[in-house]
């Protein structure tokens, strides 16, 4: 560790206490008293690289679910309480995980025990739920993916870019794949994943931590554990070996764009730290290399953008650009974004530079702390993809210990022609002229 | 506690403790030499510190054929100062990774500057340079201009975008809330460095602004270093316009914009609505909420619960000087387009005729006081709460007495204010969406309109 650099870091520590429960639950207790206010957060560790091929989009669908039944909970009460509470409830699936959290007034404390107790003992879904959460499903990707410019994108991606694993296909799923879910299928899912093994529990916020402890058990410890192993979908090909390209022209853009995919290691590991600093320093403000190259001199993209899909396995780097012409060509803005890589391949960043990325850094992951929510999503996500939530005081100090020739050698290695998946939005006005 | 006493009992909801004991969290003002008044919010959990300042003109203040002045002025206030260049200012501001914007909403325009507490200096020197020495350099407006009019590109292939467009012109008409915030692509390319000039000098000013700081800081350092770095910022004579309310337009109107092919209909459904300084506004917030202001609001509740027609859905009261529109705004699937307006329809018709039941009005009053402590849980939020009473001229106990009052509302106090101000016989209906899957439903709704992208209307009314 680079003691100089580590000195500069701000003091924003999140003290926490950790316990594991007999049925298995890791339970992260995080007490800040500074405003009336709790967050409880969930994270089971299932996705959508979890579900069967004929299920695609089952992972997220059930996350729908989860708010439509459990045991003493019947359908609709769970944002009913929540709501009456005064409470924010949400939810998200991604590949790896689905999270689920509640923000209450610190007197409610115990009402989101209770709820979130209940629909991890056992649910209690019907089927005119079922029917019901797949028309919101499929509306959710008409509106996001199917009826919004350039949404297929990371649909595409991963079809690309993931053969043979389970990355291949969309968190949302395929209109077919969610219509065919039933309810034995939901049963099965959750007695599989909704185990408390596979959990971690975090409480952040207005409490007294030994009796938050104490009714964390009460409500907890009584749900047995789960009956079937849970497998957990290996990968870890990190790149890929000749580029692949798709050209879309039959979909409504308003402006050519090209999205790049690299082929990146998995999320927390050194390189991948390196690589969040360098997409950073690519395009993180209007001082960053790829805005001053594409937007501000040579002035053909009106939007660039570089930035992590990080996973459990090996994720995504995307560069993404927008021409500033309805009938401009894509092929100026693919050359000046390798000459920037390029450049930074060969010759490297500079100290100013890392440090600035550095700095960003640091303030991010500040800025992401003022909300009890932003810390128990920091806690538990360092539970279910490091298994070591103890992690989030010390990876600034990890993001400080990298060097220019870490940056140096990441772009070098991963940045490559041969590992990215090339996918290009053409609008009618340039599919025109190609034609002509 | 005596935890393990009682047996589980997993069959009824746990009674909540007691409410914690909360006020609005003390904020202070202070005037400087120059006449700008500072409000301040303390907080010391994280090292990090925002700066905000609004300045009274928004795109309100937009002249006829400018749409879009105030909002190109805020994005030209940051590129360039008799000290630093654009990319000076950049370089600046990312190597401390903070964040410094400038945006234009339709009251004020605001600039924000966001820092770890150990770069206050440069937080304050940055915004200083700004209001004190910004040159809105010719080269720099190009290059905005040729961002906006690509994002002005980009947002027309937004259904919702083009559906606000059109709603905002047909409720609107006549008045600067139907012009567009962004401008519209031929006045923005019409707009010169004068007009960005003439803006800032007959707007910025002390006098005109006032600032709210949050988070790590002490006031008294803080108005100290501001006094000092703000000294040179003149007044100048101000050319503030003066709005008035718009009258709701009687009967139903329609408006459609196509989108050949699309699987969604973008829908706007509504009229004029409210200032934000109205008496009402504490009863119309709770009756928006039970309408469509929450997760389980009727509306959302039919729409997207009971039919599966949707995503989501939800109305509003957008509040702003003068009355701004109240809405209902949704995306549903395009066979369901008709059905679903028409649900939207019996539900605004439904409250403004038979008052709510008790429970449901708890409920709304429960979320609405209960979730008062996660509204303001940071400084951020607290700023910008002090930063509306400071905008709108409310009294500065509003926040200390609101919980009371929504406290104080009765389903038969707010089915009148209800009555009064919903008025489902003159709903303006816009669609954003397939139109030729659309037409033939439509026509019962109201005088039917085609608007192209531009917001221009390429069709004469057609009857059915």
């Amino acid at each position: 560790m680079d003691s100089t650099v580590v000195t500069h870091s701000a003091q924003s520590i999140i003290s926490f206490e950790e316990h594991f429960l007999s049925n298995g639950l890791r339970v992260i207790l995080h007490e800040d008293r500074s405003a009336s206010v709790v967050c409880l957060n969930i994270a089971y560790h299932v996705g959508s690289k979890n579900e069967s091929i004929q299920r695609r989009g089952f992972a997220h669908l059930f996350e729908h679910l989860l708010f439509d039944g459990s045991k003493n909970v019947p359908r609709g009460a769970f944002d009913r309480y929540i709501t009456e509470a005064g409470g924010q409830d949400n939810a998200y699936t991604t590949e790896d995980l689905t999270n689920y959290y509640e923000v209450l007034p610190s007197h409610q404390l115990e009402l989101a025990l209770w709820l979130e107790s209940d629909r991890m003992l056992e649910f209690g879904v019907s089927d005119i739920s079922l029917e019901t959460q797949k028309q919101v499903v499929k509306e959710e990707k008409r509106e996001r993916y199917d009826n919004s410019p350039y949404g297929s994108v990371s649909i595409r991606m991963n079809r690309l870019a993931y053969r043979d694993f389970p990355y291949w296909w969309a968190v949302i799923g395929d209109m077919e794949t969610i219509d065919a879910a039933t309810l034995q299928d939901v049963r099965d899912f959750f007695e599989t994943f909704y185990v408390p093994e596979n959990a971690a529990l975090v409480l952040a916020g207005d409490f007294k931590k030994e009796q938050a402890l104490d009714r964390i058990r009460y409500y907890f410890e009584s749900i047995p554990k789960g009956k079937s192993p849970i497998i957990h979908p290996i990968f870890d090909e990190a790149e890929s070996q000749a580029e692949l390209r798709q050209i879309v022209d039959a979909e409504p853009v308003p402006l050519p764009a090209v999205f790049y995919g690299y082929r990146i290691p998995a999320e927390g590991s050194r390189d991948y730290l390196a690589l969040d600093l360098l997409t950073n320093i690519l395009s993180s403000g209007d001082s960053s290399r790829l805005y001053q190259k594409l937007v501000y001199q040579q002035q053909v993209a009106s939007e660039v953008a570089a930035y992590l899909d990080g996973r459990e396995m090996p994720g995504l780097l995307y560069i993404h650009a927008l021409h500033r012409d309805e009938s401009g060509t894509v092929e100026e803005m693919e050359r000046a974004i390798e000459e920037v890589i390029d450049t930074v391949a060969e010759k490297g960043v500079t100290e100013q530079e890392l440090q600035k990325a550095k700095n960003r850094m640091e303030a991010r992951t500040i800025a992401g702390r003022v909300t009890v929510q932003g810390k128990a999503d920091q806690l538990a996500h360092a539970a279910l993809f490091y298994d070591n939530p103890a992690r989030v005081n010390t990876i600034l100090n990890e993001y400080a210990a990298i060097t220019t020739e870490d940056i140096r050698t990441v772009a070098k290695r991963y940045l490559r022609r041969q590992n990215r998946c090339t996918i290009v939005y053409l609008t009618s006005t340039t599919h025109q002229n190609e034609e002509v | 506690m005596n935890t393990h006493a009682t047996p589980l009992d997993r069959s009824k909801a746990p009674q909540p403790g007691p409410f914690p004991k909360i006020s609005f969290p003390k904020f202070e003002r202070s005037t400087l030499t120059n006449g700008l008044d500072v409000w301040t919010v303390q907080n010391h959990e994280q090292p990090i510190v925002s700066l905000s300042l609004y300045v009274r003109s928004g795109s309100e203040s937009d002249p006829r054929h400018r749409e879009g002045l105030a909002s190109i002025a805020a994005d030209l206030m940051t590129k360039g100062t008799t000290n630093r260049s654009a990319t000076a200012i950049a370089e600046t501001i990312d190597f401390v990774g903070g964040s410094l914007s400038a945006a234009a909403s339709w009251d004020a325009l605001t600039v924000n500057v966001t820092v770890l507490t150990k770069y206050l200096d440069v937080a304050i020197d940055l915004l200083s340079d700004i209001l004190l020495n910004a040159t809105y350099p010719e080269e720099e407006l190009e290059r905005v201009r040729i961002q906006r009019l690509a994002g002005l590109r980009q947002a027309k292939a937004d259904a919702g975008f083009l559906a606000d467009l059109v709603f905002a012109k047909l409720v609107f008409e006549g008045h600067p809330y139907s012009q567009q915030p962004l401008g519209t692509e031929r006045s923005v390319l019409a707009m010169t460095r004068e007009d960005v000039i003439h803006f800032a000098q007959h707007h910025l000013t002390p006098r005109n602004s006032f600032l709210v700081a949050a988070g790590d800081i002490y006031p008294d350092e803080l108005v100290k270093a501001l006094d000092n770095a703000l000294l040179g910022w003149p007044e100048r004579t101000l050319e503030l316009a003066s709005l008035s309310n718009v009258a709701i337009r009687g009967g139903r109107q329609v408006g459609l914009i196509n989108r050949e092919g699309a699987v969604q209909s973008a829908l706007r459904v509504g009229h004029v609505g409210i200032p934000r300084n109205t008496p009402d506004f504490i009863p119309l917030s709770a009756i928006n909420m039970m309408l469509g202001g929450y997760f389980n609001s009727r509306i959302n509740m039919n729409l997207r619960e009971k039919h599966g027609y949707t995503y989501g859905a939800r109305s509003y009261f957008d509040t702003r000087l003068s009355a701004g529109p109240f809405l209902v705004s949704t995306e549903v699937r395009t066979e369901v387009t008709t059905r679903a307006i028409e649900e939207i329809i019996s539900e605004i018709t439904r409250f403004s005729v038979e008052p709510v039941s008790e429970e449901e009005l708890a409920m709304a009053k429960n979320y609405m006081i209960g979730s008062f402590p996660l509204q303001i849980e940071t400084p951020q939020q607290v700023a910008a709460r002090v930063a509306m009473l400071v905008l709108y001229g409310l009294e500065l106990d509003y926040w200390d007495t609101y919980r009371e009052k929504l406290s104080a509302l009765t389903s038969v106090g707010l089915y009148t204010v209800a009555h009064e101000y919903l008025h489902p016989a003159d709903l303006t209906i816009v669609a954003s969406g397939d139109v030729p899957a659309l037409e033939a439903g439509m026509g019962e709704f109201g005088e039917m309109r085609v608007f192209d992208d531009e917001g221009t209307l390429i069709d004469t009314p057609v009857s059915i």
